[in-house]
């Protein structure tokens, strides 16, 4: 049974993976009715009245996907955590770093470059290694570790082989020595709920690629930085990856918005992170 | 071991796929028989399709 004072929620997404089945389980648990809403069926028109509920979680797996549903479901009255506009910084990495350097928030040297060819003239100048990364994607693909000039300009000349004109937009950052192991954040309404080291054997630390989470002890600094950078691109809730470089300091790397947590969870049996992502949902629904 | 109590046709190889108990809709399952990724369409009545390739913007 429903309790008649609580609202009704709807959860956009098209795969139901670990995540889903927890918040669907916080939802039930809490006796919060809610519906399904899979993007891949749904057309919204703007300014009229959405035929979905008036809260929905966005948990869709494609960045454009998640990113236009939000906004035509906003267009419509629709709340949506996270709103359209954390998604537009979050799912693109130059938007992510102006605004964590906007908010003097520590992050590995950026720069974009415009064009393959300016970029193998931005590396000379960044040095070797540096990585190249793709503007929008996650789970490590695409980016790629350059260690020479060479190595550089082979990787560029495919990427101005890439028919999109965004690809053609180069994203570089310089290498964060002792990158063996990351720091994620998980945040939901402003709060950090813990910290998990994430260690793999390659260069790159994404869970997708089979890094192992363990709990990190979360220290006054790691919940500050967090904190202010899932602020800083707008996130209620937000995975933010931090990495700490040879001399220890802290540097953030990215805030994810439609956060996976699977890892997370495992390391940290007691906290709740699909019951604290329902308790925002309500707090929101209130407000 | 999970009870599997639903049965579904593979659309890939025509294979009786069975969905456990606790399935929900848009779940990935493997056919055990081609190996194929599939999506629960739906639990009641059982059907999965080809689960879609990942795309090149999903993730977090």
């Amino acid at each position: 049974m429903t309790a008649p004072d609580l609202p009704r929620v709807g959860i956009l997404g098209s795969r139901m993976r670990f995540e889903e089945k927890l918040i669907i389980a916080a939802l039930e648990k809490r006796r919060i009715a809610f519906e399904w809403l899979d993007p891949r069926a749904l057309f919204v028109t703007a300014g009229s009245v959405a035929a979905t509920p008036g809260l929905v979680l966005n948990r869709e797996l494609g960045h454009y996907r998640a990113l236009y549903a939000a906004s035509a479901l906003e267009a419509s009255g629709v709340t949506v955590v996270n709103t359209a506009a954390a998604s537009t910084v979050c799912g693109d990495k130059w938007r992510t770093s102006a605004a964590l350097v906007a908010a003097g928030i520590p992050t590995p040297t950026t720069t974009l470059a415009m064009s393959p060819d300016a970029a193998l003239k931005a590396l000379g100048e960044i040095g070797y290694p540096a990585v190249i990364k793709p503007l929008v994607g996650s789970w490590g693909r695409l980016v790629t570790l350059v260690r020479d000039e060479p190595m550089a300009a082979a990787v560029l000349e495919h990427i101005e082989a890439l028919p999109s004109p965004q690809a053609h937009i180069v994203y570089l950052q310089a290498l964060v020595p002792k990158a063996d192991r990351d720091i994620r954040v998980v945040v939901v309404g402003g709060e950090p709920l813990g910290a998990t080291h994430r260690t793999n054997d390659g260069w790159r630390t994404n869970v997708a690629r089979g890094a192992v989470s363990e709990v990190c002890p979360l220290s006054d600094e790691i919940a500050d930085l967090a904190r202010r950078a899932a602020a800083a691109v707008g996130a209620d809730i937000a995975g933010v990856d931090l990495i700490e470089d040879e001399e220890g300091r802290l540097t953030v790397l990215e805030v994810n918005d439609r956060v996976e947590f699977r890892g997370f969870q495992g390391a940290h049996t007691d906290i709740d992170v699909a019951d604290r992502i329902v308790a925002l949902l309500l707090a929101r629904a209130e407000s | 071991m999970q009870n599997t109590v639903y049965g579904a046709e593979c659309p890939e190889c025509a294979t009786e796929v069975q969905l456990p108990a606790e399935a929900y809709a848009h779940e990935i399952l493997e056919c055990l028989e081609c190996r194929s990724e599939l999506e629960i369409e739906s639990v009641l009545p059982p059907k999965v399709t080809l689960a879609p390739d990942v795309e090149e913007d999903w993730g977090e």
